[in-house]
Protein backbone atom coordinates (compact mmCIF):
# COMPACT_ATOMS: atom_id res chain seq x y z
CA UNK A 1 0.00 0.00 0.00
CA UNK A 2 2.47 2.31 0.65
CA UNK A 3 4.25 1.27 -2.36
CA UNK A 4 1.60 2.52 -4.51
CA UNK A 5 0.56 5.90 -2.47
CA UNK A 6 4.91 6.43 -3.61
CA UNK A 7 4.08 5.66 -7.38
CA UNK A 8 0.85 7.86 -7.54
CA UNK A 9 3.07 10.32 -5.66
CA UNK A 10 6.42 10.30 -8.43
CA UNK A 11 3.14 9.86 -11.31
CA UNK A 12 1.67 13.03 -10.23
CA UNK A 13 5.29 14.88 -9.63
CA UNK A 14 6.12 13.75 -13.36
CA UNK A 15 3.00 14.75 -14.89
CA UNK A 16 3.30 18.18 -13.65
CA UNK A 17 6.59 18.77 -14.83
CA UNK A 18 5.46 17.73 -18.16
CA UNK A 19 2.48 19.68 -17.52
CA UNK A 20 4.63 22.86 -16.71
CA UNK A 21 6.97 22.16 -19.41
CA UNK A 22 4.08 22.17 -21.94
CA UNK A 23 2.50 25.35 -20.36
CA UNK A 24 5.99 26.79 -20.39
CA UNK A 25 6.70 26.05 -23.89
CA UNK A 26 2.44 27.49 -24.67
CA UNK A 27 3.66 30.57 -23.25
CA UNK A 28 6.19 31.55 -24.98
CA UNK A 29 4.69 31.52 -28.22
CA UNK A 30 1.85 33.25 -26.77
CA UNK A 31 4.05 36.24 -25.13
CA UNK A 32 5.19 37.18 -28.56
CA UNK A 33 4.49 40.57 -29.42
CA UNK A 34 1.64 42.08 -31.09
CA UNK A 35 3.06 43.54 -34.38
CA UNK A 36 2.31 46.84 -36.19
CA UNK A 37 0.34 46.57 -38.91
CA UNK A 38 0.16 48.93 -42.05
CA UNK A 39 -2.70 48.65 -44.98
CA UNK A 40 -1.39 47.51 -48.05
CA UNK A 41 -3.09 48.19 -51.54
CA UNK A 42 -3.63 46.31 -53.94
CA UNK A 43 -5.43 45.34 -57.53
CA UNK A 44 -8.50 43.73 -55.22
CA UNK A 45 -8.41 46.30 -52.54
CA UNK A 46 -6.60 46.76 -49.18
CA UNK A 47 -5.67 44.61 -46.49
CA UNK A 48 -3.37 45.02 -43.26
CA UNK A 49 -0.23 43.15 -42.66
CA UNK A 50 2.21 43.40 -39.84
CA UNK A 51 4.63 46.35 -40.72
CA UNK A 52 7.99 44.42 -41.24
CA UNK A 53 10.21 47.71 -41.03
CA UNK A 54 8.98 48.17 -37.53
CA UNK A 55 9.93 44.81 -36.22
CA UNK A 56 13.28 44.87 -34.27
CA UNK A 57 14.90 42.24 -35.90
CA UNK A 58 14.41 43.59 -39.58
CA UNK A 59 17.72 44.68 -40.53
CA UNK A 60 17.37 48.24 -42.65
CA UNK A 61 19.62 47.73 -45.86
CA UNK A 62 18.63 51.25 -47.39
CA UNK A 63 15.97 53.81 -47.40
CA UNK A 64 14.14 51.08 -49.88
CA UNK A 65 14.85 47.76 -49.02
CA UNK A 66 14.44 46.07 -45.79
CA UNK A 67 15.57 42.73 -44.75
CA UNK A 68 12.49 41.68 -42.49
CA UNK A 69 13.56 38.10 -41.70
CA UNK A 70 17.45 36.26 -42.68
CA UNK A 71 18.31 32.31 -41.81
CA UNK A 72 20.54 30.32 -43.18
CA UNK A 73 17.65 28.67 -45.44
CA UNK A 74 15.84 31.97 -46.99
CA UNK A 75 15.74 35.68 -46.74
CA UNK A 76 12.72 37.17 -46.78
CA UNK A 77 13.31 41.18 -48.13
CA UNK A 78 10.81 44.36 -48.34
CA UNK A 79 11.14 46.86 -51.23
CA UNK A 80 9.47 50.10 -50.79
CA UNK A 81 10.89 51.40 -54.55
CA UNK A 82 8.62 54.88 -55.72
CA UNK A 83 5.82 53.67 -54.02
CA UNK A 84 5.69 49.87 -55.20
CA UNK A 85 5.64 48.15 -52.42
CA UNK A 86 6.78 44.21 -53.10
CA UNK A 87 8.82 41.23 -51.19
CA UNK A 88 11.71 39.16 -52.27
CA UNK A 89 11.94 35.88 -51.06
CA UNK A 90 15.62 34.76 -51.52
CA UNK A 91 16.33 30.75 -51.57
CA UNK A 92 19.85 30.19 -49.84
CA UNK A 93 20.02 26.44 -48.74
CA UNK A 94 21.11 24.00 -52.05
CA UNK A 95 17.62 21.92 -50.51
CA UNK A 96 15.65 24.00 -52.10
CA UNK A 97 12.29 22.29 -52.43
CA UNK A 98 12.78 21.89 -48.45
CA UNK A 99 13.76 25.81 -48.29
CA UNK A 100 11.00 26.58 -50.24
CA UNK A 101 8.07 25.72 -47.98
CA UNK A 102 9.63 27.03 -44.46
CA UNK A 103 10.02 30.19 -46.37
CA UNK A 104 6.89 30.13 -47.76
CA UNK A 105 5.37 29.49 -44.41
CA UNK A 106 7.39 31.96 -42.83
CA UNK A 107 6.67 34.61 -45.41
CA UNK A 108 2.61 34.35 -44.27
CA UNK A 109 3.57 34.28 -40.45
CA UNK A 110 6.05 37.60 -40.56
CA UNK A 111 3.41 39.34 -42.01
CA UNK A 112 0.54 37.68 -40.46
CA UNK A 113 -1.39 37.11 -43.77
CA UNK A 114 -3.33 34.25 -45.41
CA UNK A 115 -2.72 32.44 -49.02
CA UNK A 116 -5.17 34.22 -50.27
CA UNK A 117 -3.65 37.25 -49.48
CA UNK A 118 -0.35 36.55 -49.89
CA UNK A 119 -1.05 35.63 -53.97
CA UNK A 120 -2.75 39.41 -54.17
CA UNK A 121 0.78 40.72 -53.51
CA UNK A 122 4.02 41.21 -55.47
CA UNK A 123 5.73 38.93 -54.06
CA UNK A 124 8.87 37.07 -56.18
CA UNK A 125 10.92 33.96 -55.35
CA UNK A 126 14.33 33.44 -56.70
CA UNK A 127 17.04 31.08 -56.02
CA UNK A 128 20.51 32.89 -56.28
CA UNK A 129 23.57 30.96 -58.65
CA UNK A 130 25.37 29.81 -55.92
CA UNK A 131 23.21 27.98 -54.52
CA UNK A 132 21.63 26.36 -57.51
CA UNK A 133 22.74 26.98 -61.23
CA UNK A 134 19.68 25.41 -62.53
CA UNK A 135 17.46 27.48 -60.45
CA UNK A 136 19.01 30.44 -60.80
CA UNK A 137 17.88 33.21 -63.00
CA UNK A 138 13.98 32.64 -62.69
CA UNK A 139 11.08 34.05 -60.62
CA UNK A 140 8.94 31.17 -59.06
CA UNK A 141 6.71 33.12 -57.15
CA UNK A 142 4.34 31.94 -54.14
CA UNK A 143 4.06 28.10 -54.75
CA UNK A 144 0.13 27.62 -53.56
CA UNK A 145 -0.71 30.77 -56.10
CA UNK A 146 -1.88 30.25 -59.55
CA UNK A 147 1.11 32.16 -60.82
CA UNK A 148 3.38 29.85 -58.83
CA UNK A 149 6.04 27.53 -60.67
CA UNK A 150 7.75 24.46 -59.70
CA UNK A 151 11.76 24.64 -59.33
CA UNK A 152 13.12 22.42 -62.21
CA UNK A 153 14.30 18.90 -62.09
CA UNK B 1 5.74 3.30 -32.43
CA UNK B 2 4.80 6.98 -32.62
CA UNK B 3 8.78 8.05 -31.98
CA UNK B 4 9.49 6.13 -34.98
CA UNK B 5 7.90 8.08 -37.61
CA UNK B 6 10.91 10.51 -37.87
CA UNK B 7 13.26 7.66 -38.43
CA UNK B 8 11.04 5.49 -40.96
CA UNK B 9 10.75 8.75 -42.85
CA UNK B 10 14.38 8.74 -43.48
CA UNK B 11 13.33 5.89 -45.72
CA UNK B 12 10.55 7.48 -47.74
CA UNK B 13 11.91 9.60 -51.24
CA UNK B 14 11.62 13.46 -52.06
CA UNK B 15 8.73 15.22 -53.11
CA UNK B 16 6.70 14.28 -56.47
CA UNK B 17 7.14 10.45 -55.20
CA UNK B 18 3.98 10.29 -53.85
CA UNK B 19 1.71 12.98 -54.38
CA UNK B 20 -1.81 13.14 -51.78
CA UNK B 21 -4.52 15.31 -51.64
CA UNK B 22 -6.44 15.14 -48.57
CA UNK B 23 -10.12 15.19 -49.42
CA UNK B 24 -10.42 17.13 -46.36
CA UNK B 25 -8.10 18.97 -44.40
CA UNK B 26 -6.82 17.44 -40.96
CA UNK B 27 -8.41 19.90 -38.60
CA UNK B 28 -5.95 22.36 -36.40
CA UNK B 29 -2.89 21.36 -38.94
CA UNK B 30 -3.33 24.10 -41.67
CA UNK B 31 -0.18 25.72 -42.96
CA UNK B 32 1.38 27.17 -45.96
CA UNK B 33 1.75 23.29 -47.01
CA UNK B 34 -1.54 21.62 -45.58
CA UNK B 35 -2.90 21.63 -49.39
CA UNK B 36 -1.23 19.47 -52.00
CA UNK B 37 0.73 16.85 -50.08
CA UNK B 38 3.26 14.42 -50.58
CA UNK B 39 4.15 11.53 -48.90
CA UNK B 40 6.44 13.77 -46.41
CA UNK B 41 3.80 16.45 -45.61
CA UNK B 42 1.09 13.34 -45.58
CA UNK B 43 3.02 11.25 -43.15
CA UNK B 44 3.88 14.43 -40.89
CA UNK B 45 0.39 16.02 -40.32
CA UNK B 46 -0.47 11.98 -39.25
CA UNK B 47 2.39 12.18 -36.79
CA UNK B 48 0.76 14.90 -35.36
CA UNK B 49 -2.35 14.15 -34.75
CA UNK B 50 -1.21 10.75 -33.40
CA UNK B 51 0.42 12.76 -30.78
CA UNK B 52 -2.63 14.19 -29.97
CA UNK B 53 -4.78 11.86 -30.25
CA UNK B 54 -2.52 10.11 -27.09
CA UNK B 55 -3.98 13.49 -24.76
CA UNK B 56 -6.94 12.68 -25.90
CA UNK B 57 -7.91 9.53 -25.10
CA UNK B 58 -6.00 9.27 -22.13
CA UNK B 59 -8.14 12.27 -20.86
CA UNK B 60 -10.76 10.23 -22.13
CA UNK B 61 -10.20 7.50 -20.09
CA UNK B 62 -9.74 9.37 -16.80
CA UNK B 63 -13.03 11.70 -17.08
CA UNK B 64 -14.84 7.08 -17.60
CA UNK B 65 -11.76 6.30 -14.54
CA UNK B 66 -13.26 9.13 -12.71
CA UNK B 67 -17.07 8.19 -13.24
CA UNK B 68 -16.95 4.61 -12.65
CA UNK B 69 -15.08 6.07 -9.33
CA UNK B 70 -17.77 8.35 -8.47
CA UNK B 71 -20.59 5.76 -9.34
CA UNK B 72 -18.49 3.05 -7.54
CA UNK B 73 -21.20 3.17 -4.33
CA UNK B 74 -18.42 1.85 -2.02
CA UNK B 75 -17.79 -1.61 -4.02
CA UNK B 76 -14.20 -2.35 -3.24
CA UNK B 77 -13.92 -3.95 -6.74
CA UNK B 78 -15.62 -1.37 -8.72
CA UNK B 79 -13.52 1.28 -7.10
CA UNK B 80 -10.27 -0.56 -7.41
CA UNK B 81 -11.29 -1.57 -11.56
CA UNK B 82 -11.65 2.44 -12.26
CA UNK B 83 -8.34 3.16 -10.25
CA UNK B 84 -6.76 1.02 -12.73
CA UNK B 85 -8.66 2.26 -15.90
CA UNK B 86 -7.30 5.73 -14.27
CA UNK B 87 -3.67 4.62 -13.51
CA UNK B 88 -3.37 2.69 -16.90
CA UNK B 89 -4.34 6.38 -18.67
CA UNK B 90 -1.88 8.31 -17.23
CA UNK B 91 1.00 5.83 -17.23
CA UNK B 92 0.25 5.52 -21.06
CA UNK B 93 0.29 9.31 -21.30
CA UNK B 94 3.42 10.03 -19.22
CA UNK B 95 4.90 6.98 -21.30
CA UNK B 96 3.98 9.08 -24.12
CA UNK B 97 4.55 12.52 -23.41
CA UNK B 98 7.88 11.51 -21.24
CA UNK B 99 9.88 10.35 -24.40
CA UNK B 100 8.68 13.68 -26.39
CA UNK B 101 9.96 15.93 -23.10
CA UNK B 102 12.96 13.70 -22.94
CA UNK B 103 13.83 14.48 -26.79
CA UNK B 104 13.29 17.84 -26.72
CA UNK B 105 15.49 18.47 -23.63
CA UNK B 106 18.49 16.61 -25.34
CA UNK B 107 17.66 18.76 -28.58
CA UNK B 108 14.49 20.14 -29.61
CA UNK B 109 15.36 18.94 -33.32
CA UNK B 110 14.51 15.66 -32.26
CA UNK B 111 10.99 15.95 -32.05
CA UNK B 112 10.93 17.55 -35.38
CA UNK B 113 10.76 15.40 -39.14
CA UNK B 114 13.03 16.95 -41.52
CA UNK B 115 12.18 16.38 -45.53
CA UNK B 116 15.37 14.19 -46.82
CA UNK B 117 17.85 16.33 -48.95
CA UNK B 118 17.22 16.16 -52.83
CA UNK B 119 20.60 15.38 -53.56
CA UNK B 120 19.83 14.63 -56.82
CA UNK B 121 19.35 17.89 -58.19
CA UNK B 122 20.64 20.42 -55.59
CA UNK B 123 23.97 21.92 -54.51
CA UNK B 124 25.71 24.62 -53.50
CA UNK B 125 27.47 25.68 -56.57
CA UNK B 126 30.28 28.73 -57.36
CA UNK B 127 32.48 30.57 -59.32
CA UNK B 128 33.97 28.77 -62.20
CA UNK B 129 31.46 27.81 -65.10
CA UNK B 130 30.46 24.63 -66.17
CA UNK B 131 27.57 22.93 -65.43
CA UNK B 132 23.23 23.91 -65.71
CA UNK B 133 22.43 27.52 -67.10
CA UNK B 134 18.94 27.76 -66.42
CA UNK B 135 17.03 31.07 -67.34
CA UNK B 136 18.64 34.54 -67.40
CA UNK B 137 15.07 36.13 -67.12
CA UNK B 138 15.40 40.02 -66.62
CA UNK B 139 13.85 41.16 -63.06
CA UNK B 140 10.19 43.16 -62.76
CA UNK B 141 10.64 43.72 -59.12
CA UNK B 142 13.40 44.50 -56.53
CA UNK B 143 15.95 47.02 -57.24
CA UNK B 144 16.87 44.73 -60.20
CA UNK B 145 13.83 45.62 -62.25
CA UNK B 146 14.82 46.96 -65.55
CA UNK B 147 12.62 49.77 -64.62
CA UNK B 148 14.20 50.28 -61.69
CA UNK B 149 17.82 50.00 -63.73
CA UNK B 150 16.78 52.08 -66.21
CA UNK B 151 16.86 55.29 -63.40
CA UNK B 152 20.66 54.48 -62.98
CA UNK B 153 24.08 54.70 -64.61
CA UNK B 154 22.98 50.78 -66.17
CA UNK B 155 19.93 52.76 -67.88
CA UNK B 156 21.76 51.86 -71.26
CA UNK B 157 22.38 48.22 -70.87
CA UNK B 158 19.64 47.91 -67.97
CA UNK B 159 17.88 44.73 -69.07
CA UNK B 160 21.18 43.13 -69.76
CA UNK B 161 22.42 44.13 -66.16
CA UNK B 162 18.61 42.51 -65.25
CA UNK B 163 19.38 39.14 -66.32
CA UNK B 164 23.49 39.26 -64.81
CA UNK B 165 21.30 40.34 -60.93
CA UNK B 166 18.83 37.78 -61.58
CA UNK B 167 21.22 35.17 -62.38
CA UNK B 168 23.93 36.42 -59.53
CA UNK B 169 21.54 37.30 -56.29
CA UNK B 170 18.06 36.59 -57.34
CA UNK B 171 17.68 40.54 -56.69
CA UNK B 172 18.72 39.86 -53.06
CA UNK B 173 20.64 42.85 -51.84
CA UNK B 174 21.75 41.12 -48.59
CA UNK B 175 22.79 37.91 -50.18
CA UNK B 176 26.15 36.86 -49.27
CA UNK B 177 28.03 34.36 -51.39
CA UNK B 178 27.71 30.77 -49.73
CA UNK B 179 30.49 29.71 -51.72
CA UNK B 180 33.27 32.44 -51.96
CA UNK B 181 34.99 32.21 -48.83
CA UNK B 182 38.39 33.29 -46.82
CA UNK B 183 40.24 30.44 -44.37
CA UNK B 184 38.48 32.40 -40.89
CA UNK B 185 34.70 32.06 -42.40
CA UNK B 186 34.19 35.79 -43.65
CA UNK B 187 32.78 35.61 -47.46
CA UNK B 188 33.60 38.09 -49.40
CA UNK B 189 31.18 38.29 -52.14
CA UNK B 190 27.99 40.88 -51.80
CA UNK B 191 25.27 42.07 -52.51
CA UNK B 192 22.89 42.49 -55.71
CA UNK B 193 25.60 41.65 -58.29
CA UNK B 194 27.87 40.02 -55.53
CA UNK B 195 30.33 42.21 -55.73
CA UNK B 196 33.93 40.81 -54.63
CA UNK B 197 35.10 42.70 -51.74
CA UNK B 198 39.09 41.62 -52.24
CA UNK B 199 39.44 42.39 -55.99
CA UNK B 200 36.98 45.30 -56.48
CA UNK B 201 38.15 47.13 -53.30
CA UNK B 202 39.31 50.15 -55.13
CA UNK B 203 35.61 50.51 -56.85
CA UNK B 204 33.65 49.58 -53.34
CA UNK B 205 35.53 52.75 -51.22
CA UNK B 206 36.36 50.32 -48.93
CA UNK B 207 40.45 49.53 -49.10
CA UNK B 208 40.13 45.86 -49.44
CA UNK B 209 43.86 45.70 -48.43
CA UNK B 210 43.06 47.28 -45.25
CA UNK B 211 40.37 44.32 -44.39
CA UNK B 212 41.90 41.01 -45.73
CA UNK B 213 45.34 39.91 -45.80
CA UNK B 214 45.75 36.90 -48.50
CA UNK B 215 48.42 34.84 -49.07
CA UNK B 216 49.37 33.02 -52.44
CA UNK B 217 49.47 34.24 -56.16
CA UNK B 218 45.73 34.88 -57.00
CA UNK B 219 43.74 37.99 -55.80
CA UNK B 220 41.98 36.11 -52.85
CA UNK B 221 45.17 33.95 -52.38
CA UNK B 222 45.98 30.25 -53.17
CA UNK B 223 42.78 27.93 -53.16
CA UNK B 224 43.05 25.64 -49.85
CA UNK B 225 39.58 23.63 -50.80
CA UNK B 226 37.69 22.80 -53.76
CA UNK B 227 34.23 21.00 -53.66
CA UNK B 228 32.38 19.34 -56.39
CA UNK B 229 28.78 20.21 -56.19
CA UNK B 230 26.16 17.49 -57.39
CA UNK B 231 25.71 19.08 -60.55
CA UNK B 232 29.60 17.82 -61.02
CA UNK B 233 30.91 21.24 -60.85
CA UNK B 234 34.17 22.01 -58.78
CA UNK B 235 34.70 25.23 -57.67
CA UNK B 236 37.73 26.26 -54.84
CA UNK B 237 35.50 26.60 -51.60
CA UNK B 238 37.86 27.77 -49.06
CA UNK B 239 40.67 30.74 -50.52
CA UNK B 240 43.66 31.32 -48.47
CA UNK B 241 42.59 34.97 -46.79
CA UNK B 242 41.35 36.24 -44.04
CA UNK B 243 39.61 39.34 -42.42
CA UNK B 244 42.32 41.61 -40.27
CA UNK B 245 39.73 44.31 -39.90
CA UNK B 246 36.03 43.47 -38.49
CA UNK B 247 34.61 46.54 -38.13
CA UNK B 248 35.96 48.06 -41.52
CA UNK B 249 34.83 44.58 -42.70
CA UNK B 250 31.42 45.50 -41.62
CA UNK B 251 31.37 48.83 -42.89
CA UNK B 252 32.13 47.19 -46.06
CA UNK B 253 29.40 44.77 -46.05
CA UNK B 254 26.48 47.28 -45.31
CA UNK B 255 27.97 49.43 -48.05
CA UNK B 256 27.60 46.34 -50.55
CA UNK B 257 24.17 45.04 -49.19
CA UNK B 258 23.00 48.71 -49.97
CA UNK B 259 21.06 48.36 -53.07
CA UNK B 260 22.06 51.25 -54.95
CA UNK B 261 25.63 51.15 -53.54
CA UNK B 262 26.00 47.80 -55.13
CA UNK B 263 24.44 49.44 -58.62
CA UNK B 264 26.50 52.40 -58.23
CA UNK B 265 29.51 49.99 -58.05
CA UNK B 266 28.09 47.40 -60.39
CA UNK B 267 28.64 50.15 -63.12
CA UNK B 268 32.16 51.33 -61.74
CA UNK B 269 33.24 47.57 -62.55
CA UNK B 270 31.61 46.95 -65.66
CA UNK B 271 31.69 50.49 -68.11
CA UNK B 272 27.72 51.22 -67.29
CA UNK B 273 27.12 47.88 -67.85
CA UNK B 274 29.08 47.36 -71.26
CA UNK B 275 31.65 45.41 -70.41
CA UNK B 276 30.52 41.83 -67.84
CA UNK B 277 33.99 41.13 -67.45
CA UNK B 278 33.53 40.65 -63.89
CA UNK B 279 30.53 38.62 -64.09
CA UNK B 280 32.42 36.04 -66.78
CA UNK B 281 30.43 32.86 -65.64
CA UNK B 282 27.13 34.65 -65.73
CA UNK B 283 28.07 35.94 -68.99
CA UNK B 284 28.72 32.36 -70.71
CA UNK B 285 26.04 30.92 -68.77
CA UNK B 286 23.27 33.50 -70.06
CA UNK B 287 24.93 34.08 -73.46
CA UNK B 288 25.11 37.90 -72.83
Amino acid sequence: MEMKKKLYLLLGLVLLIIIGVLFYLFLIQKSAPQAEKINIQTAKGSFPINDVQKNPSAEKLSPTDTLAKSTPDYDIVFFDINNNKSFLISIKSPDIESARKKAEFAFLQTLGISQSQACQLTVSLTVPYSVNQLASGSDYGLSFCPNGNPFPK
Amino acid sequence: MLFLIPICLHAATTKNDFDYTPMEPLPGFESATSGATDFYDYILMVYKVAIWMVGISAMLMIIIGGYMYAVSAGNNSAMEKAKDVIKDAIIGLLMALSAWVILFVINPDLVKINRLKNISSNGAGGGGGGGGGGNCEPMTTTDCAVSNLQNTCLASNAETMSRVCNKESGGNPALISGTDACADGNHFSIGLFQVNMITSADSIGCNGKDIFTTNGSGPQGTCLEHTTNSAGTTYCSKWDCKVINQDKYNECLGKLKNGADNITIACSLSGNGSNLRPWTTTKNVCGL
